[in-house]
């Protein structure tokens, strides 16, 4: 939110600028604007003040912000007068919808790749929380009215905007929304605001995209230079196509124009087939109408743009129908769901946590618990006696979220932070021992294999021990969670020398060098799924994992901890999986939830729309459920959440496959690829992956200072929730901000995708 | 202090921790379910009981049983967790 205040201070010291090089005119204008100012504010507050008006009062507010750039910029043109400044302002107004609050606070600094990973719940809590924040603008616009405040120039130019929309659209000042038609002028002019365009590799803010039926001008400062400020003007001839996609959940369309772009010193065309993108996401949830608005423009755009339109229509729909599509339906609310019945810690799953199954949202404690304890209650006791899952908040405790969280050498003090933890089981007579970590927001997930052997085992027995102890870490954005291994070893090291009344240094030492391997797995294709990968490489370990484990004979023939283990859709599919798990608890609390049954009837169609020529791959996926409690019910998830980055359009989807979720391979396939020969090479090739453990170790530094700042936010429970209150959390929030500002190019694709979704974090909370 | 509780047969003496490991020190009635003693640490520390997770030695409980039935001892730790989400990060 202080972006706000920063903002307007700029503004405010530009506008100064202005009136200085320019004496006679803005003073008459300023006046002018005054009186209007008064007229409007007394119209208002002669009525009684209805929710209309409040509600407009922000999206004043934040034109004023927008308009006055473009005041700057117009005026360092000096071809361009005053006057024409208040046109703009004007347009601005009329065409804003109201829900151009959420067009400034949600995607300020999102990327246009990321923006659809905006969690939706995020987007009504922070729309709240700006309406909290309402009273202070407006006073500041009355104060401005007054002109005692020293910003009094800058609230007389935003009362200007407010005053012309007033004046045409009457004191009812809501009719700014969707009256922009009565005036002549603006049904030629359609403009977007998107926060941000990314145009020939570089990202401008304060963007402003107007159609008209001639032309397309985009207007925009970039970010990382000295305020300079790009306008680009494309006749509607040199533009190629236009792509949106709407996300109905987050309501935002993302659009890409690909324009023809004349170098303007040899006015020649630049040899470039397929033009030069133009990327920006818009949120709004008027798209369609505004989308309507721009087409009737000029045919040209409907004939850009229709195959797009198409396709809106059956991957996600227009506004209002979609919602529908999401399975299961399941609107009943309940208290409580507690699984297993009897078991003496079992997961207490509340509506809440359903919701989070939500597409593109992220899972939490409770999920990821639950699933695991299904997973267990599904292996025979016998089984999974030699097995231990520690729950979700383990790590959390392991790592101390205050200081270094990942700090090896505090290996003994994270010892007695979960020393009770361990109390009742050993970890060392265990086969396996999951664990799965969450830090930075991540999922990732930690599999400790015969950590009893570690006394036993030589070295030189790798080809020849059937246990081979060792540590795996399953990641799905590999390289997100690095560090892990000092802080494993030297907490195994404590726990060793805690349990043996004789501790000998020479055994203890040697979980110093326990082998640690971070493998290379099918990797989440979005920014939500990782819970959900976690829980799927639990659950095909699980199922695949041979009676004597060792991780030099993984091979790539065999499909099993590979990249190739399973497509990723397969794991994200694992929401509607687990939605159906706890739709059966609810029906029959008392009976043990299965999916194994329809294993056979389970199908998975896949059918991939290459929509246009271009890269995005849709996937529309389809689940069907033949079962008796669910005949043929049709399930559609929708594209975004499994939407295949754009670089790479052909990685994960097949034209059409068959998804069991029980995997065929079984112990016995594994245990026939146990007896078979070894082959040496694999050995190498794992070997080979060791030291990347180490190269990857470099990034520790960033990480943990990222980590650190993180977890100190995440923990502060109390205030995260106060978020909500105007004036407590603006630093949060404001941190995420200038932590971006500086970035550009590529690499700020994921940082900003990130560096979103931390912001939004803590209001999904 | 008529109710005060000494440390006898029926009562025992636990300890909740809140995620920087501040302890709290709590006697409680070993027949009186542990939700009532959660939800007076809630109202010492401000927080919504529903929107934290309380682990008992590291374990998941239902807050309706009591000492007896969860076998607590003296000594046993509550931790107090807030959830934690992931998606994507770093």
């Amino acid at each position: 939110m202080r972006i706000y205040s920063r903002k307007m201070k700029t503004v405010c010291n530009k506008n100064l600028d202005v009136f200085d090089f320019k004496p006679d005119d803005p003073p008459r204008n300023a006046i002018e604007k005054y009186t209007f100012l008064e007229t409007g504010f007394c119209a208002a507050s002669g009525k009684s003040i209805s929710a209309e008006e409040i509600n407009y009062v922000p999206s004043l507010d934040i034109d004023t912000i927008n308009m006055n750039h473009m005041a700057t910029t117009l005026v360092e043109n000096p071809s361009v007068g005053m006057t024409a400044v208040t046109n703009h302002a004007f347009k601005v107004v009329k065409q804003r919808p109201l829900s151009s609050i959420e067009l400034r606070t949600d995607l300020s600094e999102s990327e246009v790749n990321a923006a659809a990973t905006s969690a939706s719940p995020s987007n009504n809590r922070l729309k709240s929380a700006m309406l909290d924040l309402l009273p202070s603008h407006y006073e500041l616009d009355e104060a401005g009215g007054t002109g005692t405040d020293a910003n009094g120039s800058m609230c007389d130019r935003s009362s200007s905007s407010s005053d012309v929309a007033d004046d045409d659209a009457g004191p009812s000042s809501d009719n700014c929304i969707d009256d922009w038609e009565m005036d002549s002028e603006d049904t030629t002019t359609v403009v977007l605001y998107p926060d941000h365009v990314i145009y020939r590799g570089s990202y401008y803010t304060d963007c402003s995209i107007s159609f008209t039926s001639g032309f397309v001008e985009l207007e925009g400062s970039e970010v990382d230079g000295d305020e300079r400020t790009l306008k680009c003007k494309w006749g509607i001839e040199d533009l190629l196509h236009i792509t949106s996609h709407w996300y109905e959940r987050v309501e935002m369309a993302m659009v890409k124009i690909h324009v023809l772009t004349k170098d303007t010193k040899h006015d020649k065309i630049v040899e470039c087939a397929s033009g030069t993108e133009l990327k920006f996401a818009v949120i709004d949830s008027s798209w369609h109408e505004r989308l309507e608005a721009i087409v009737s423009l000029n045919k040209t755009y409907k004939a850009l743009w229709t195959s797009m339109l198409e396709s809106e229509d059956t991957v996600v729909g227009h506004s209002g129908v979609s919602s529908s599509k999401y399975i299961p339906v399941f609107d009943r609310p309940f208290e409580e769901v507690v699984y297993p019945k009897g078991d003496a810690d079992p997961v207490s799953l509340s509506k809440r946590d359903f919701d989070l199954l939500q597409p593109d949202t992220f899972v939490n404690d409770t999920i990821i618990d639950f699933y695991i304890k299904y997973l267990k209650n599904k292996i025979k006791p016998d089984e999974s006696r030699k097995l231990h899952f520690f729950n979700s908040f383990f790590f959390r405790k392991l790592a101390d979220p205050d200081k270094d969280p990942l700090d090896a050498s505090k290996g003994g003090v994270a010892y007695q932070r979960v020393k009770k933890w361990t109390r009742k089981v050993n970890l060392f007579e265990k086969d396996y021992v999951f664990i799965p970590i969450n830090y930075n927001y991540h999922w990732s997930l930690i599999v400790m294999c015969h950590l009893g052997e570690v006394a036993t085992y030589e070295d030189e027995d790798v080809n020849e021990s059937m246990n081979v102890p060792c540590v795996l870490h399953m990641d799905s954005l590999r390289g997100s969670h690095t560090g892990l291994q000092g802080l494993v070893q030297s907490y195994l090291k404590e726990e060793w020398k805690a349990r043996q009344h004789e501790v000998s240094e020479d055994i203890a030492s040697r979980f110093d060098n326990l082998r640690f391997i971070s493998l290379e797995l099918p990797q989440q294709q979005n920014m939500f799924d990782c819970g959900l990968f976690l829980l799927h490489y639990v659950e095909l370990f699980l199922e695949q994992a041979p009676l004597h484990f060792n991780p030099f004979k993984i091979s790539k023939s065999f499909n099993f901890l590979n990249e190739d283990w399973f497509p990723p859709a397969e794991a994200s599919l694992k929401r509607v999986v687990i939605q159906k798990l706890i739709c059966d608890l609810l029906e029959n609390p008392n009976q043990e939830p299965s999916l194994s049954t329809a294993d056979d009837d389970q199908r998975c169609h896949v059918s991939s729309l290459d929509t246009n020529a271009h890269k995005d791959t849709v996937v529309n996926l389809s689940l069907t459920h033949h079962q008796s409690s669910h005949d043929h019910k049709k399930t559609e998830i929708p594209s975004s959440s499994i939407q295949c980055a754009d670089d790479d359009p052909n990685v994960t989807v097949k034209p059409s496959f068959s998804l069991k979720f029980n995997c065929a391979t079984t112990f016995d396939e594994c245990g026939s690829q146990d007896g078979s020969a070894r082959d040496q090479e694999t050995i190498n090739n794992n070997h080979e992956s060791l030291p990347e453990i180490q190269i990857l170790g470099c990034d520790v530094s960033v990480e943990v200072v990222n980590g650190s700042r993180q977890l100190d936010s995440e923990t502060d429970q109390p205030t995260l929730m106060d978020i909500m209150m105007p004036g407590s959390s603006f630093g949060f929030l404001d941190m995420q901000i200038d932590g971006s500002e500086n970035a550009s190019g590529l690499e700020s694709d994921v940082q900003h995708a990130t560096k979103k979704m931390r912001m939004t974090q803590p209001i999904v909370l | 202090m008529d109710n005060k509780i000494s440390e006898s047969g029926d009562s025992i003496k636990v300890i909740v921790k809140d995620q920087h490991d501040v302890k709290m020190y709590f006697m409680m009635k070993k027949d009186v379910p542990v939700k009532k003693l959660l939800l007076d640490y809630c109202r010492r520390q401000r927080l919504v009981f529903r929107e934290v997770n309380f682990l008992l030695n590291g374990s998941r409980f239902q807050p309706h049983l009591t000492p007896n039935e969860l076998e607590m001892e003296t000594g046993d730790e509550f931790e107090a967790m807030s959830p934690v989400l992931g998606g994507a990060g770093a």
